[in-house]
């Protein structure tokens, strides 16, 4: 009762406008590799990797569209592999998305959501992070 | 719901027939709509997975619920955690058939879906009207239909219940490529 009373006032209070994680500034969990996160979870090693944690993935771009009018990067999940990593990219990243093309190797972070027949990431950004940091 | 998931996943990963006759939509969107006096929710999710058998008609669907992108955060944490409870239910699961499809027909027709949705731990039958456009076998379905808060079993706390509609109307659409294993 005290959760429903609490979660009115929310409401009516207009405290619905929190913002997301500021993806910028995370620091992310984990540092994986798109080949790596796939191949476990196609050894059905469910529990490699929770949903929500913030990740960095490096791997291979297989294709990158606008599906949906949401700019979207997919990564290789290995050779002769369908499944791969999709990571549904911020709407403040599309000019440095431009630089990319498929092929080019990327690192990107972002919020692991879970594995359907591709490993899903949402709030993706470009990782500034420097290599060998 | 037991005996969905077991089918559902027999579909996807291990199914016959050849590949050649599935096609897959891996970006598939599914929105939602809450409309009420009180407060407006909408959400989607835009990575929806779905399979149709070319050969049997057989379509199946698959989302995370957690990957539903609200305007706000705190909806999102709402949806999760108090109302569709993602880490017991991670996903949502139709499966079912297309009546009387037929694949060769070039452009639209509009088709009956017949099948069993399951969110939340809880399974029920629908029959959902969808568009089906082949355009030089690239086939794209979409439609909307209602589903009924109460019928998935989701409790809505009294003092919340003007801020969410007892019916939600669900938009979807899916754009499928030819199956690569």
């Amino acid at each position: 009762m005290l959760a429903a009373l609490v979660g009115s006032l929310l409401l009516l209070g207009g405290l619905y406008g929190s913002e997301d994680v500021n993806m910028l500034e995370a620091e992310p969990e984990f540092h994986l590799n798109a080949e790596t996160l796939i191949s476990h979870f196609k050894r059905e090693n469910d529990t490699y990797l929770e949903p929500e944690k913030i990740v960095e993935i490096e791997g291979t771009i297989k294709e990158i569209n606008s599906i949906n009018n949401r700019m979207t990067i997919l990564l290789e999940g290995g050779a002769d592999e369908s499944a791969c990593v999709i990571c549904d990219m911020q709407t403040d990243q599309t000019q440095g998305i431009k630089n990319f093309r498929p092929k080019d190797t990327i690192r990107l972070k972002g919020v692991f959501k879970g594995f359907l027949k591709d490993a899903i990431f949402l709030n993706c950004i470009i990782s500034q992070r420097i290599i060998n940091e | 719901m037991s005996k969905v998931i077991p089918l559902f996943f027999l579909l996807i990963f291990y199914g016959q027939p050849p590949t050649e006759e599935r096609i897959i939509a891996r970006q598939g969107r599914v929105a939602f709509f809450s409309y009420t006096s009180v407060e407006n929710i909408k959400a989607e999710n835009n990575q929806v997975l779905s399979i149709i058998d070319l050969s049997t008609h057989d379509i199946a669907v698959s989302m995370l619920m957690n990957a539903f992108i609200f305007e706000k955060a705190l909806m999102r944490e709402h949806f999760n955690e108090s109302y569709i409870e993602s880490d017991i239910y991670p996903k949502a699961t139709f499966e079912g058939k297309i009546l009387d499809f037929d694949p060769s027909a070039e452009g639209e027709q509009t088709r009956m879906v017949k099948g069993t949705f399951s969110m939340h731990g809880t399974s029920k039958e629908l029959e959902i009207k969808a568009k089906i456009e082949n355009i030089q076998g690239t086939y794209v379905v979409s439609g909307t239909f209602e589903a009924y808060v109460k019928d998935y079993s989701i409790k809505i706390p009294p003092l919340l219940a003007g801020n969410i509609a007892k019916t939600i109307s669900v938009d979807f659409r899916f754009e499928y490529q030819p199956y690569e294993s």
